[in-house]
């Protein structure tokens, strides 16, 4: 699972440093930060697994304004079966061509990979150990980000529906299970659904035994689209997969539910003055405070 | 048993959520048919909370009554005997001017002594007293379902492996008259 992000010079967030649990809820205002986070993750993603060039996945126009600063760094700790792993990505931007100041991959405290200059990801091309690609597997096949818009297109049914026949079915077995026979032949109609049912089925699809993947689910507004009865029974269903079926969920949620369920014990706030950095925070709640977690957000304290 | 029924569930705390959810779903409840009311972090007293959200959630169902819908309650009974908790919450419906509660309701209540975890240590197979109030919180809310597992299996078979904490026992005789109602629904 992932146990922490950094990330500086992106966006709103300067110099930010996020440690992960199994179960985490990312919280705050619009424009704090949160959807960033993933957006990072999403960018190494494609530019470690899928060849893409550093100057067109990382943008310079992604450099937090008015910072005179062009470089921009991000690591990313992900703690597999071999050990943990360290990746970190300095990026030095020189007009609009990004170039890769250095890339390294560290297995507790033994180098994979190193490398510096070029536009690409050295870390498939020029490393022979095997080891390395525990990493690139882990993130190419077992971290999934998803927003809900992306979710409810019905281009993206390919998603969770052109799996192996066995995931087919094992996903035809969890709609049975939550919804009896309701959807039992959607998969087959899906243009028929509408999106909050679509929502539903891949938010199921994501924890039953059909499930895409063991991994790290990152799932930004996972509530959008559901009716509010919805909301509560899928989230307790996630909580109790976190461990036995899914390593690893992080959730940006602005819905009370969530909030009140998550925020106390495995929430982090993002807050942001008007224009300033993004800063983050772990909050702890006593018996005594007279607030619940959505109400404090609410109001924006 | 209850495949139809909307349950409600006025509860503590997170611990008593993720169990009493395992042992509904186990007991082949439709996990999309329960609504938990549980105490959010920074409510105050989880005690009070229970108390105070009872009559609300009587007084509901009594107005919307109808087939397939019930109430439970899950109330840690601390230094209080089981059946001392449980008068207490008879006493908020006095206090808030209501009628008591009837056999015929669907409305059933629980209250573990110490707490809860209490009755998962027990479900683990420790030996416990109910008079001390240390045995461990659940690290991760899957850790509830094999416990969960257990006592649906103990109650299927209608025996429980020695030496249960009274507070289950009696637990136990009030999932019996739940399972009755539900099998006149």
């Amino acid at each position: 699972m992932i146990e922490r992000i950094y990330i500086k010079n992106f966006r709103c967030l300067t110099d930010c440093e996020l440690r992960l649990e199994p179960l985490t809820l990312f919280l705050g205002e619009n424009g704090t930060g949160k959807s960033s986070v993933f957006d990072v993750i999403s960018r190494i993603k494609r530019f470690v697994c899928e060849n893409c060039l550093a100057s067109e996945t990382f943008n310079p126009i992604y450099v937090t304004r008015g910072n005179r600063d062009q470089r921009q760094q991000f690591a990313v700790d992900v703690r597999l079966d071999l050990g943990l792993y360290r990746y970190s990505l300095s990026l030095q931007h020189h007009g609009a061509a990004g170039i890769v100041e250095e890339e390294k991959l560290m297995l507790d405290d033994f180098p994979l990979h190193e490398s510096r200059g070029g536009n690409r990801s050295g870390i498939v091309a020029s490393t022979s150990d095997v080891r390395a690609l525990g990493f690139w597997n882990y993130l190419n096949e077992s971290v999934v980000v998803a927003s809900s818009q992306d979710n409810v297109d019905p281009k993206s049914r390919g998603f969770f529906v052109h799996q192996s026949q066995n995931r087919h079915d094992a996903l035809r077995e969890t709609l049975k299970m939550v919804f009896g026979d309701r959807f039992s032949n959607s998969l087959d109609r899906w243009s028929e659904l509408s999106e909050g049912e679509r929502m539903l089925i891949f938010l199921y699809s994501l924890i039953g035994p059909g499930r895409i993947v063991k991994g790290t689910l990152l799932l930004d507004e996972p509530d959008n689209f559901l009716s509010l009865r919805e909301i509560q029974p899928w989230l307790l269903s996630l909580i109790e997969a976190v461990g036995p079926i899914v390593e690893q969920a992080v959730i940006i949620s602005h819905h009370p539910e969530l909030i009140n369920q998550l925020a106390g014990d495995r929430g982090i706030w993002f807050t942001r003055d008007e224009g300033g950095p993004t800063r983050i925070e772990r909050r702890q709640f006593s018996t005594d405070e007279p607030l619940t977690p959505a109400e404090l957000a609410a109001r924006g304290w | 048993m209850g495949r139809g029924v909307q349950v409600f569930v006025i509860c503590e705390d997170k611990q008593h959520q993720a169990f009493v959810r395992a042992f509904l779903r186990r007991c082949k409840f439709n996990i999309r048919l329960l609504a938990f009311v549980m105490n959010p972090p920074g409510a105050g007293d989880a005690k009070q909370f229970v108390q105070a959200r009872f009559p609300i959630e009587v007084s509901s169902l009594r107005r919307y009554s109808g087939q397939g819908r019930i109430l439970i309650v899950m109330a840690d009974a601390d230094e209080l005997s089981s059946a001392k908790r449980l008068q207490m919450l008879d006493r908020a419906l006095e206090e808030a001017g209501m009628e008591p509660v009837v056999d015929s309701e669907p409305i059933f209540c629980f209250a573990p002594r110490w707490n809860i975890e209490t009755w998962l240590a027990y479900l683990r197979g420790d030996v416990v007293e109910e008079n001390l109030s240390d045995y461990p919180r659940l690290r991760f809310e899957s850790d509830a379902v094999p416990l969960a597992n257990r006592l649906v299996e103990m109650c299927d078979n209608r025996k429980l492996e020695p030496t249960p904490p009274s507070s289950l026992l009696a637990a136990c005789q009030t999932y019996e008259l739940m399972r009755q109602y539900l099998a006149k629904e």
